[in-house]
């Protein structure tokens, strides 16, 4: 038996892996430690890719390493280290494109020739791209721009480059780490800390129970409506939508659980990705919450630089000349913003239902909200609504996750015109019943598991509501309690997921979303 | 330090402790209750609860040889001590490792397979065909091998599913009741007292027509064996050559049977030095005198009668053509009430006089639980001799002026039950843990119907008359559906 057989990060073989690592990473000194997660990140990356693959994303890592050498010898040589980083920069988006963008090109190309998306002239040409090149490529993008900032010194050991750039927790779903932040906490051995160890086994456990018992469930009732969106209409589509918000929150942040706890037995602590995105009073602040680290990555190494631009510059002054000072710099942040925006949407794939609905759409309701906060403070204040009670908060809440929610629908249709397709289907007819007359149990799921469902999102609720008030999260506040407390609340855990888990024989577990970006 | 090295070790025992607890709960009801049809468990753990080497004969194979062979008969007539270990679909992949599993503790002279999966593609290893022949095995390098071997045929199934059940059967989770929850506590694992047969009653309804026996010769075409089983047919016979054991390939009467499949055994055997022993020869079969409109319970598989004839030439061949004594074998004298069961309840079961019907049944009725769904009519040709069988259970509504009536009647552990109405009726109840049951009766002028449904499953005949279903409360087997129509066809129907 192959000893990387069957290894993604749901494998028992992973995790037996990972325990023998974790007993040689605590036995060799503290200044070798990073050896046994270079070793570790060698081995989940042969793997989890063909050996084609493999040898890119190491080649990668190499060249980045190297990129950062050239440019920290020719610091003074601001030409060189320029080209360079211009050079390292433009192949590395290009070969992004390659893999995973290629659709967008595609089909604009085919729009822009036929005049219409169902004509090909040409097709994409199917590439399987390296696990986690979307990830690691930002991560290898913002590193040489801080050695070209001279933010931080470019790292001389180049395995240590590679552990760090490609380290295996990061390489399903991100985080997206940057190097001034995480490379010590990685390659910095860590002493053995019994509490930072018993709390990266329950995230694991943690992730395992988002994913195995909410995420799959979810997928079953979504599958269904969306397979047949033109019979599931009215409300159902409606309700499609919110289950796959929670279904995509379930499955990545579930993902993003294992992969932190699995940093945590490490001792690494790797930035979090998501911190109660439900709980938003506006997108804006959304998505400052979700998918945190693309979002910062975005603003520090795209947003800002693309303001301060000459061209943004140029067309800022402009707008303030035209609009006036406050507005014409509002105009000018928009703009940036929409950029941005674009490339959140083009970075989950060429496709134009990305572009749409995570990406311009969610961009757009923004801006519209920010062009139009005045108008609806005066109508809150013309009809005395009272913005900080809590119903109006919970009604905030619910039509920050209802505006999601429609975007990410189309983050799921096959297409853009099927996402419409299928939202016009919605509107097709009006079945509030459907919510009460049992029709959501002929969805593929039983009553019990329906239930099962419910149980656990009000549970989600529940810790959710315990992070907010107590800012440390439910793992601390459980910590605090009596043991024999404590250990019922693990054992629940642990076999809620052994028990209730959609996995196993006759269950076709599906990837994680996010792993696919 | 201390202190957390003593919290890890506590949590491990606690946290092993319910592991192994809700695995009990969580596991398939088939692997404890395991008595009544098509058993693969208890076959196994009747093996591992022989004494150490008393088998001389060991017969291996799939449900072609767990219905075709009775050990107790073998030792009755022939004095031959054999334990039969086939179970269903077990291929001879399967075979081999449960050969190899056997030979620790029993050193048997002669092992027979059956041949039926000798032609089996590559494909055909059903994923619960082969957790009911893997999880009945004691953990062992046999056992851990044989999981190896087929998760390497089928990516789908993991090994480690094998040695935590819980990660195969949790899915069970909106079956379970609580009744399961104390299945921890008590084995509802028991001895196959029958010795590993599978006794099957009825006869097959689609066996219209004569099957051609085969005419022995050798010109005949051979068939391609399947791959893997071609590899575990010739570890099986370096097996047993290791072993100094003697192999006998052996098909039973199959009305699937064709010449090609016989050709290649009978080649391969030869070749091995083995005999082949086909019970689909035109010179075996009319030996036995084996017939399929009688003999057979469905496609491979013989009934009681049937596998009485098989087992019998089979008895006669072994002593014949090999080196096997006969001798005395007390366990065979505490089993052999378990057989005479059978016999009985194959007896009740072919009889078609409703009068001698229920005095087989009167002769052991604390054994029998009897339902009775009554459609059309079932009163008015009653005879007074049925009426007196009656009376016996106790049942006394249906003779009393009840033309075409609707009408239930449930006699158990010498409880009745019955209840008359012209309008339909229906009860439902339990008789044990084991055996639940719903009932429905319309009489002519009522909807004109009938129906027993026990564990689930409808036995009722539909047909005007008595609907009788009879159950063994110690076999936990159905013995006998049938219809009695007491009118003025006077049928009975199976």
């Amino acid at each position: 038996m192959s000893l990387f057989y069957d290894m993604d990060i749901m494998s028992f073989s992973l995790y037996l892996l990972i325990a023998v690592s974790l007993i040689l990473y605590y036995l060799i000194p503290m200044c070798h430690r990073w050896i046994v997660l270079f070793l570790m990140t060698v081995m989940f990356l042969f793997s989890a890719n063909s050996l084609q693959n493999f040898i890119v994303s190491l080649g990668i890592a190499v060249a980045t390493y190297g990129c950062g050498i050239i440019i920290k010898n020719n610091k003074n040589n601001t030409i060189i280290s320029k080209l360079v980083m211009t050079v390292y920069v433009i192949i590395i988006v290009c070969t992004l494109f390659l893999y995973k963008e290629q659709a967008f090109f595609v089909n604009t190309f085919n729009i822009i020739a036929t005049g219409s998306l169902s004509k090909q002239i040409i097709h994409v040409i199917p590439i399987v791209a390296p696990l986690g090149i979307s990830y690691y490529f930002l991560t290898n993008i913002s590193y040489i721009c801080e050695v070209y900032w001279g933010t931080i010194e470019a790292e001389k050991n180049p395995l240590k480059f590679i552990t760090y750039s490609l380290f295996f927790p990061t390489l399903s779903s991100g985080p997206i780490t940057k190097y001034k932040e995480s490379a010590s906490k990685i390659l910095n051995g860590h002493s053995f800390e019994y509490k930072s160890f018993c709390y990266g086994i329950q995230r694991i456990i943690w992730g395992f129970f988002k994913k195995l018992v909410v995420s799959e469930r979810l997928a079953v009732i979504v599958n269904t409506i969306y397979a047949n969106y033109s019979e599931y209409n009215g409300l159902y589509i409606v309700f499609a939508a919110g289950c796959f918000a929670m279904q995509l929150y379930t499955d990545f942040s579930g993902c993003i659980d294992m992969m932190l706890g699995v940093s945590e037995l490490y001792g690494v602590e790797l930035p979090e990705n998501f911190n109660l995105p439900f709980s938003s009073l506006t997108l804006t602040e959304f998505w400052r919450r979700w998918h945190i680290t693309l979002g910062g990555w975005l603003k520090e190494y795209v947003l800002y630089p693309v303001l301060k631009s000459p061209l943004m510059q140029y067309i800022g002054n402009a707008c303030k000349k035209a609009f006036g000072k406050k507005t014409g710099k509002k105009i000018q942040t928009w703009l940036g913003l929409l950029v941005s925006w674009f490339l959140i949407g083009f970075w989950h794939g060429g496709g134009y239902n990305y572009i749409f609905g995570v990406g311009i759409f969610m961009g757009l309701v923004i801006i519209f909200g920010e062009m139009f906060e005045n108008v609806f403070n005066k109508f809150k204040t013309f009809l005395k609504i009272d913005d900080k009670c809590m119903s109006y908060r919970l009604f905030q809440r619910t039509r920050t996750f209802l505006i999601f929610s429609f975007g990410l629908s189309f983050f799921r249709s096959p297409s853009l015109t099927e996402g419409f397709r299928m939202w016009k289907c919605c509107f097709e007819t009006f079945n509030p019943w459907i919510f009460f007359d049992g029709s959501l149990y002929n969805l593929g799921l039983s009553q019990k598991e329906c239930s099962l469902v419910i149980m656990s999102i009000l549970l989600f609720l529940v810790t959710g509501i315990i992070k907010m008030i107590t800012q440390t999260g439910i793992r601390e506040l459980i910590s605090r309690q009596n043991l024999v407390f404590r250990w019922i609340i693990y054992m629940i855990l642990i076999f809620s997921v052994l028990i209730f888990g959609v996995y196993g024989y006759g269950f076709d577990a599906q990837s994680f979303i996010y792993q696919a970006f | 330090m201390k202190k957390n090295i003593i919290k890890v070790v506590a949590f491990s025992l606690i946290f092993t402790s319910v592991f192994a607890y809700l695995t009990r709960v969580f596991i398939s009801e088939w692997f404890l209750d395991n008595y009544c049809w098509w058993p693969t468990t208890n076959v196994f753990q009747g093996l591992y609860e022989l004494e150490d080497n008393t088998v001389d004969v060991l017969f291996l194979g799939s449900s072609a040889m767990e219905t075709s062979i009775i050990p107790q008969v073998l030792y009755d007539d022939y004095g031959i001590s054999s334990y039969n270990l086939g179970t269903e679909q077990q291929s001879l992949m399967f075979n081999y490792f449960w050969l190899k599993e056997a030979l620790k503790t029993q050193k048997p002279t002669l092992v027979v397979i059956d041949s039926l999966y000798a032609f089996a593609t590559d494909d055909n290893f059903p994923e619960a065909f082969c957790r009911k022949t893997i999880d009945g095995m004691k953990m062992s390098s046999n056992k851990l091998e044989f999981i190896e071997a087929v998760c390497s045929i089928d990516s789908e199934q993991t090994r480690i599913s094998y040695y935590l059940p819980i990660l195969r059967y949790h899915s069970r989770w909106e079956d379970l009741s609580f009744a399961d929850s104390l299945k921890y506590y008590y084995d509802h694992i028991e001895m196959n007292d029958l010795n590993g047969y599978n006794a099957l009653y009825t006869c097959d309804p689609d066996m219209s027509h004569d099957i051609m026996p085969i005419i022995e010769s050798d010109e005949y075409e051979q068939a391609s064996f399947g791959n893997i089983q071609k590899e575990y047919l010739d570890k099986i016979v370096n097996l047993c050559k290791e072993n100094n054991i003697q192999l006998l390939m052996y098909n039973s009467p199959k009305s699937s049977s064709n010449i090609y499949y016989y050709a290649t055994m009978k080649n391969y055997a030869k070749n091995m030095g083995y005999n082949y022993l086909d019970y689909n020869t035109v010179n075996v079969q009319e030996t036995i005198g084996y017939n399929y409109r009688n003999d057979n319970h469905s496609d491979n598989h013989p009934n009681l009668e049937g596998a009485i004839k098989v087992t019998k030439y089979m008895g006669k061949y072994i002593l014949e053509n090999y080196n096997i004594e006969k001798k005395e074998n007390s366990h065979f004298d505490k089993t052999r009430y378990a057989y005479e069961d059978v016999v009985l309840n194959y007896t009740i079961s072919r009889i078609t006089d409703i009068n001698q019907y229920f005095e087989m049944i009167c002769s052991d009725m604390g054994r029998y639980t009897v339902f009775i769904s009554a459609e059309d009519d079932a009163a008015h040709n009653l005879e007074n001799e049925t009426i007196e069988y009656l009376k016996k259970f106790g049942f006394e509504v249906l003779f009393k002026d009840s033309y075409r009536s609707s009408y239930i009647g449930v006699f158990s552990n010498g409880v009745k039950e019955e209840i008359a109405s012209y309008e339909p009726i229906h009860i439902s109840g339990k008789i044990s843990d084991y055996c639940s049951y719903d009932m429905y009766s319309a009489g002519f002028e009522c909807g004109n119907d009938s129906s027993i449904i026990i564990n689930g499953i409808e036995y009722s005949k539909k047909c005007r008359g008595l609907n009788i279903v009879v159950y063994d409360n110690d076999t936990r087997q159905i013995v006998d559906s049938v219809v009695f129509d007491i009118g003025m066809d006077n049928y009975c129907i199976r």
